[in-house]
């Protein structure tokens, strides 16, 4: 039933024996080795040091509390992030390194210091990474963290589910951490262009994993779609009508819809992949009527959607942010949503301009080419209300406001690089060059800017304090000057004509352009220490930083700002009722910003729970047993997954009741705290120390 | 100013500002959508799945084994009547829900767990009949597709069966709680949707294929 | 637990449940595959012909389904399954047309595949 493997194989070791044959001496390897293990053990000498085994078990690792659990996802994006990064600056020095023949070469490569393999699972690598386990996590975990409270809900539809998403990212960033050091990773592209990812073209484990990582992660994303979809409709505040949801939640609303409808479509994909690697089926091969075009058809039906997945959610944060630093409403709210759901349903119709080249003509291309360029017209839509937002407001710079406007100024160029790329007689000339890579990346920084522009919008809501402005300002400059030194002499590259996915450059006259973006990766590094400073700098002057109302930047506008920093784990003591569009705006300026309810209730929540690890721990065991084709260990693994979910099903104890006693004694501590702040500060007129009219 | 903002509240006080208790949350509803949702991501299984299908029916490659040799359409409307009455039977169960009718919720869903589980054992026995026949999945992309499509549905009838038996057990121990009653429901959605997705197979690869 | 007073047998997805509905459902699939099968081996039709009748008849059963089995409605409980669902359609639609368009041209233009 099986297919024949090249190399070993017995089934109690399954493909394990692989390993042997394997020669542990490359010392880029061996750096990372130390990194991830070095690393990991600190942590692990910490927790034990500080005896904080037990907070991290009950508090974070078995919580369902939707802000925690949005945190963890933010804190694993960050991380992969960090790792995906270094993956790049590889990819960056070896290209400069690997110009021209008479380019040196060391450590077994002929040029530079990667061997061509090594080089293709590096890239491989990167863009799997930072599009599913380091973007997508920080988007999900701002989701979680943000859009219930935004929408006055209590937590979200299904706590218990949300905590399973987690894991199950989580899992998956094991897996792919595991493949670095036990085994190879996939060298097809991010995309595993078929037929190279063939068993017979790709006999080794790593397309395995690459699949399993993929499939694992995606049930994350389909669970916690489902999740947040069914949070925004059923678990409104009073008086939240649709219209009235803040734009964040609208695109948490699309992006989550994208989600759900097209991720089942790469599951499919994979799951074929996966049958003519494992049963030797014919889907993508190229005897036995197999048609190999079918997978790229089927990866870019969810591809193309998924980008705009990844890119609803910062045009989501953008417009909380643009408005909070002008001080003036968001530009046409009504607008805004229609154009967010605009393009959730256009990015369903334009797959095709991935492969343009396929063969399939001018008919189908010119429908996908309209269809492609329609996206710009809901896009366009927001770049000027965002722009009528800052028009006579009252636009202060602050480190949130860089970041969104950096983001802004992205978009146009990327949008537009991105019209041209949807022209097919241009893309015939462009298609897998370093351009199409230039406006990618240049589309996945609007994100990453965006991303960096919610961390530092939303820090003080979470944790209480503010981020240090200075360090904020640096990090902000020196990541937005290593973006254009990397990405603008890459778009001339690829005007000249260089490919992507190049571990040997045969071209010396593009040798400067590659030191220039050599250069501009080094700002990129020095951007990571500014952000860790930072981060230290501030936890450090936590005090001098505190926020002193809910309000942390005193001219928010939607509903998380009507709860304390950092929130309590209940959200808000009496459900709030909304009456306008930006209900907190709406409450300061009628001066009803007090945050005492006229009354306590018993507040359900639901107890934590370590199930989720658990089927973590059984999806894990699977995802590597099927990688090794260990087949009785991942039967076992499936039947621990079943039956985890079959005792979840029996388990009665899951929630308890906060009593009202309770809520009252947490909430006056937490206001009178507050008292004592707004009266220190009122001597001190500190940078966001200014007097609020909080009671 | 948005078009909400129209001051009226200024002159009315007190503002209700906080909601008072919410009552009774609907935890069954809540449930139900969201398994629902869940339900169109897995539709978009089957997209994906009939996307590849149109493009591999006549996919025979160097195999000399041609789709109506091995798709017998008369032979199909058997696991159908199975399928189909399986998913009335599950009707009936939820009628004697309704009625608060515990035996008979025991007795209906038994009959169509039965039912599923013939479905199953036909599905298996053609299979096995392919087999013989040397159509295996691995002779042509066109069996490959054919045998995928309809496991991917027998898989979804497979889990819907453990879940069954599970919540046979669950409600003769616990009876109509809250949380059960909520679990029936969903069960209920996963089982009618794959008679609504077994028309697309039967219709789209079975008489497709045989005309 | 507190929520257990409440009888959750009142919930309208419970009391939505109706014999009469199922077994039409019950009824309608049966006879249009029924039919559909025989349109397929029975009859002598040309293969666009058979093509649009199967069609039909399993739009007709599959809606009818849809409605009978699921109670699909604008009524409070069911109007966001109505709505997803109407919002799924298309996307599923789309997905299987487009692509056998586009293989259609790309094997009239490069004799690659079936
Ligand atoms: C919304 C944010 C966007 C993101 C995250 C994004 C991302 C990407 C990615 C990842 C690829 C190439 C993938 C690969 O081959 O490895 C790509 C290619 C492409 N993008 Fe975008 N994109 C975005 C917006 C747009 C827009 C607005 C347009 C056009 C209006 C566009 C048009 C294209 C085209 C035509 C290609 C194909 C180029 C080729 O391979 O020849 N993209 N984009
Ligand atoms: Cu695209």
């Amino acid at each position: 039933m099986f297919v024949d493997l090249q190399g070993p194989w017995n089934w109690f070791w399954g493909r394990l024996p692989l390993l042997l044959q394997l020669h542990y001496n490359n010392p880029v390897i061996g750096f990372a080795f130390v990194l991830a293990v070095g690393g990991g053990l600190v942590v692990v000498a910490a927790l034990t040091y500080f005896k904080l085994w037990g907070w991290l078990w009950r508090e974070w690792l078995t919580t369902v509390d939707h802000k925690k659990i949005g945190v963890m996802y933010i804190i694993v994006g960050l991380v992969m992030l960090f790792r995906g990064f270094f993956d790049a600056l590889m990819i960056r020095t070896q290209q400069a390194a690997a110009v021209g023949p008479d380019s040196p070469g060391i450590l077994g490569a002929t040029h530079g210091y990667l061997t061509p393999y090594h080089m293709d699972q590096v890239f491989t690598a990167h863009g799997t990474i930072m599009i599913l386990l380091a973007v997508t996590p920080m988007l999900v975990g701002f989701m979680n963290l943000i859009m219930p409270i935004q929408i006055g809900a209590r937590d979200m539809a299904y706590p218990f589910l949300n905590a399973v998403g987690l894991w199950m990212t989580i899992v998956a960033v094991g897996l792919v951490m595991a493949s670095l050091f036990i085994g190879d990773f996939s060298h097809a592209g991010w995309v595993g262009l078929t037929p190279l990812t063939q068993l017979a073209h790709s006999p080794s484990v790593g397309v395995d994993y690459w699949i399993w990582v993929i499939q694992i992660s995606s049930i994350g994303t389909t669970v916690g779609a489902v999740n947040l979809i069914a949070t925004i409709l059923k678990m409104r505040a009073p008086g939240m009508t649709l219209m009235r949801m803040p734009i964040f939640t609208w695109t948490t609303l699309g992006t989550n819809i994208i989600g759900l409808t097209s991720f089942p479509v790469l599951t499919i994909a994979l799951l074929l992949l996966t049958l003519d690697r494992y049963v030797g089926t014919h889907f993508f091969t190229a005897d036995g009527g197999g048609n190999f075009m079918m997978y790229t058809n089927l990866f870019w039906i969810w591809g193309h959607p998924e980008v705009y997945f990844v890119v609803l959610p910062a045009f989501g944060f953008l417009s909380e942010i643009v408005p909070t630093f002008s001080e003036k409403p968001l530009f046409n709210h009504n607008a805004m949503i229609v154009a967010t759901m605009a393009i959730a349903g256009v990015s369903w119709a334009v797959w095709l301009h991935h492969f343009f080249i396929m063969g399939q003509g001018p008919v189908v291309n010119t429908f996908f080419s309209i269809a492609t360029m329609l996206v710009g017209i809901p896009t366009g839509v927001k770049v000027f209300n965002w722009a009528f937002t800052m028009i006579k407001g009252r636009v202060r710079l602050e480190t949130p406001m860089l970041w969104a406007l950096g983001s802004i100024l992205l978009l146009i160029g990327g949008g537009a690089t991105g019209m041209m790329l949807a022209i097919p007689a241009i893309n015939y000339v462009s298609h897998n060059s370093v351009f199409v890579v230039a406006h990618f990346h240049n589309m996945f920084l609007i994100i990453a800017f965006a991303l960096f522009g919610a961390v530092s919008f939303w820090w003080p809501k979470v944790f209480g304090f503010h981020l240090d402005e200075k360090l904020g300002k640096i990090f902000f400059w020196l990541f937005w000057s290593g973006s254009v030194f990397v990405f603008v002499p890459m778009y001339a590259l690829g005007f000249l004509g260089m490919t992507r996915r190049l571990d040997y450059i045969a071209h010396p006259g593009w040798w400067p352009l590659l030191l220039l973006e050599v250069f501009g990766i080094g700002l990129y590094v020095a951007s990571i220490f500014a952000f860790l400073l930072q981060i230290v700098v501030s936890i450090r002057d936590r005090k001098k930083n505190a926020v002193v109302t809910s309000d942390a930047w005193q001219t928010s506008r939607n509903l998380e700002w009507a709860t304390h920093c950092p929130p309590p784990f209940y959200n808000f003591a009496a459900t709030p009722v909304v009456h306008s569009i930006d209900e907190w705006a709406w409450r300061r300026e009628h001066g009803l910003t007090s945050l005492k309810p006229d009354h306590y209730a018993d507040i359900h929540m639901p107890k934590n729970t370590m199930v989720p690890i658990v089927l973590a721990f059984f999806t894990g065991v699977f995802g590597f047993a099927a990688v090794w084709r260990v087949w009785w260990l991942a039967g076992f693994a499936l039947l621990g997954v079943i039956g985890t979910l079959i005792f979840r099903m029996f388990q009665k104890d899951i929630d308890y009741i906060v009593p009202a006693s309770e809520v009252e004694r947490i909430e006056t501590a937490y206001l009178e705290k507050m008292d004592d702040r707004a009266h220190a500060s009122i001597h001190q007129t500190g940078e966001h120390g200014s007097p609020a009219t909080q009671h | 100013m948005s078009r909400h903002d129209n001051n009226r509240y200024r002159d009315r006080s007190p503002v209700t500002l906080w909601a008072p208790d919410a009552g009774h949350p609907d935890a069954i509803g809540l449930r139900s959508i969201g398994f629902w949702l869940y339900m169109m991501s897995d539709a978009m299984i089957f997209a994906a799945l009939f996307a590849a299908h149109g493009v591999y029916t006549h996919a025979y490659g160097t195999s000399d084994i041609t789709a109506s040799q091995v798709i017998d359409p008369v032979e199909g409307l058997l696991p159908t009547l199975f399928l189909f009455t399986s998913v009335l039977m599950y009707g009936l169960a939820s009628v004697a829900l309704k009625n608060d009718d515990r035996a008979g919720v025991v007795r209906w869903m038994g009959a169509s767990l039965g039912l599923g589980v013939l479905f199953l054992l036909v599905e298996v026995w053609e299979f096995a009949g392919l087999v013989g026949e040397g159509a295996v999945p691995q002779a042509s992309a066109f069996l490959s597709d054919f045998w995928t499509i309809v496991w991917v549905h027998g898989g979804h009838v497979f889990v819907g069966l453990i879940w069954m038996a599970a919540m046979l057990i669950q409600i003769s121990r616990e009876g109509f709680t809250e949380t059960v009653v909520g679990r029936f429901i969903n069960l209920r959605i996963f089982w009618f949707f794959q008679a609504v997705i077994w028309v697309c197979v039967y219709t789209y690869v079975y008489l497709m294929g045989a005309s | 637990m507190a929520h257990d007073e409440h009888n959750p047998l009142t919930h309208p997805e419970v009391r939505s449940a109706s014999s009469a509905m199922y077994i039409a459902a019950f009824v309608l699939g049966i006879v249009a595959m029924g039919i559909a099968c025989l349109v397929t081996v029975g009859f002598d039709l040309s293969q666009s012909d058979t093509l649009t009748w199967i069609t039909v008849l399993a739009v007709i059963a599959g809606l009818g389904q849809l409605f009978l089995l699921f109670k699909l409605d604008l009524s409070k409980t069911m109007i966001w399954h109505t709505v997803s669902l109407v919002l799924t359609v298309p996307l599923f639609f789309m997905a299987v047309g487009l692509t056998i368009w586009m293989f259609h041209y790309l094997a009239l233009r490069t004799m690659v595949g079936g």
